[in-house]
């Protein structure tokens, strides 16, 4: 193994092992688990107990605001902290709302010096009793606006919690996959054009590490569904096109031992290769955004897609899928010259 | 080119009125289905009724498509080959099995509403929904069918090849044609009519651009 011509092997490797470990270790942000109470009326005194995650309540005063929206906000009376999870905040709700809707809804807010903001949106379900008189009075409080302190660490994200870790592992594999099955294809392109067999072999390589990366892409889906969803499959649109995608490509391998003509078989099945993955696209990308599911990023969940990565996300997010990229691309290498073995074998 | 195009078809004519049961077989496939489907259920309504009008449309339509290739030995094939351009005979087969497709779903269609009642209340966009899925249906299954035809279990690969690509087309049709069965406005089908439209578009095209290399040989 001589270090100038399989650098990049221990590239992937050291990628692959910083994307873990960062992507295991690094805390997640501050932010609010559950509120309790969620209804509330007006004209009352409300206490509200707050439960908050890797918070700090005791190190530094915590003010704490109901949100209406972008100029109304009601501060708390009074705040109770009783460790660093736990809070009580006593709000005294004014007669009236600013709009006369019988019902409405309040972010909680929470500010502290440590921990920066954090926001649980649309906790509160607040009953006017005079839904007919709309003033602003008692709304006019300003939530702290300060720039926010530079700690590393994930954001927190409601209902994902700490499985947004499982961006370095599934959602990397996905992107992993579609570079490799991308190469597949380009070197089926070749093979059609120069009819070399080393094109039709390296294409062959990549095409099962693919199907390998996508494997492995349901299998890590599956487990963070059962966390998040309750159920290991639970027929969504992008679980539906993922399988298929994975069935299109189990389909190129058996083309490829059904054919009994060598020549004819790789032909074909190069002709399948471009086909199947010019039809991955539409299956994998557009489908899925066109139709409301449970998937983060789609029909109304918190949006999570590669547009709203944090910036220290990002640091191990890209690392991840070079260095997968790099080790799928040394699979198809080993595969792919040990077919070239085989076949040297045969021909002396 | 389009003298060899109408020959082409002109011949696919021929053989198939001439040897009735190839298309008679595929007839009677698509009524026992149903019939077979209509007696274990008794009343078919809404859903199920879509459901089951495409699953008859689309088990028929791989059978005729398959047949319209396989007919032919190999070495009738090559002297077609040889003496015409292989868009043509792509093409060819192509206009050629859409018309198959349609007149097979256009007449599932009929036995539908013979035995049950219809339950289209769009007829406009149901028919145009007909026209865009026939489409797609026979592109793909012809594609497919081009490879396939070289393989030891036709029928068996045919399915395996084809059925994962047809769901991006059977899905926004499935959509739709539930759509169709209430009142239904331009705005609330255009989406599923755009993808149709596109899913027929990148199988014509992808088709167009690879079949020249199945043909080589």
């Amino acid at each position: 193994m001589s270090l100038k011509r399989d650098w990049w092997k221990l590239l992937g490797i050291i990628l692959v092992i910083y994307s873990l470990l960062g992507g295991m270790l690094v805390p997640l942000g501050p932010g609010i688990v559950r509120v309790n109470p969620f209804r509330t009326t007006s004209g009352t005194t409300f206490v509200l107990s707050v439960q908050g995650y890797n918070s700090h309540y005791l190190e530094s005063e915590v003010q704490a605001w109901l949100k209406l929206d972008e100029h109304h906000a009601l501060k708390a009376r009074l705040v109770e902290v009783q460790d660093n999870r736990h809070l009580e905040a006593t709000f005294d709700m004014p007669v009236s709302f600013p709009r006369p809707d019988s019902i409405n809804v309040l972010s909680v807010v929470l500010y502290n010096a440590v921990d920066g903001h954090s926001i649980l949106p649309g906790a509160i379900f607040a009953k006017s009793m005079n839904g007919q008189i709309s003033s602003a009075e008692g709304w006019r409080d300003v939530i702290v606006q300060v720039n926010e302190s530079v700690t590393f660490h994930f954001p927190f994200r409601n209902i994902l919690l700490e499985t947004i870790r499982n961006t370095f592992f599934h959602v990397q594999l996905w992107l992993s996959m579609m570079i490799i099955l991308g190469l597949s294809m380009i070197y089926s392109l070749l093979y059609l054009r120069k009819r070399s067999l080393q094109a039709d072999q390296k294409a062959q390589a990549f095409a099962s590490v693919g199907l390998l990366y996508g494997m492995l892409g349901i299998v890590t889906g599956m487990i963070w569904a059962k966390n998040s969803w309750g159920a290991y499959w639970s027929f969504d649109v992008k679980q539906n096109m993922a399988a298929i995608a994975m069935l299109i490509y189990f389909a190129f391998f058996i083309l490829r031992s059904s054919i009994a003509d060598q020549d004819l078989s790789r032909r074909f099945s190069a002709v399948y290769n471009i086909f199947a993955f010019l039809m991955l696209i539409p299956l994998l990308y557009i489908i899925p955004r066109m139709t409301a599911s449970l998937h983060p990023g789609s029909g109304g969940n918190p949006a999570f897609g590669s547009q709203d990565l944090d910036n220290t996300m990002r640091m191990f997010f890209y690392p991840a899928i070079i260095g997968w990229t790099l080790l799928g691309i040394w699979m198809a290498n080993l595969q792919w010259r040990y077919q070239r073995l085989l076949t040297d074998q045969l021909e002396t | 080119m389009f003298g060899q195009l109408r020959a082409l078809i002109h011949k696919d004519l021929l053989l198939d009125f001439r040897q009735l049961f190839g298309l008679g077989g595929i007839f009677l496939y698509v009524f026992s289905s149903f019939f077979i489907v209509y007696l274990s259920f008794g009343e078919v309504s809404g859903n199920a009724w879509i459901t089951l009008y495409w699953i008859v449309v689309l088990f028929g339509s791989v059978n005729a498509v398959l047949k319209s290739f396989a007919q032919e030995d190999d070495s009738r094939n090559i002297y077609y080959y040889t003496i015409s351009d292989p868009l043509a005979i792509l093409l060819s087969k192509l206009f050629y099995n859409t018309l198959l497709v349609l007149i097979i779903s256009g007449l599932s269609l009929l036995l539908f509403s013979l035995l049950t009642a219809y339950p289209m209340q769009e007829n406009g966009f149901f028919a145009l929904a007909l026209l865009l899925g026939s489409l797609g249906i026979a592109a793909n299954f012809t594609f497919v069918s081009a490879i396939a035809n070289h393989t030891r279990n036709k029928s068996t690969m045919m399915m395996i090849l084809s059925l994962p690509v047809i769901i991006p087309l059977l899905l926004p049709l499935i959509r739709l044609s539930i759509k169709c069965l209430g009142p239904a406005t331009w705005a609330m089908v255009e989406s599923d009519f755009t993808l149709l439209a596109s899913v027929d578009l990148l199988i014509i095209g992808l088709s167009l651009v690879l079949f020249p290399f199945l043909s080589r040989g």
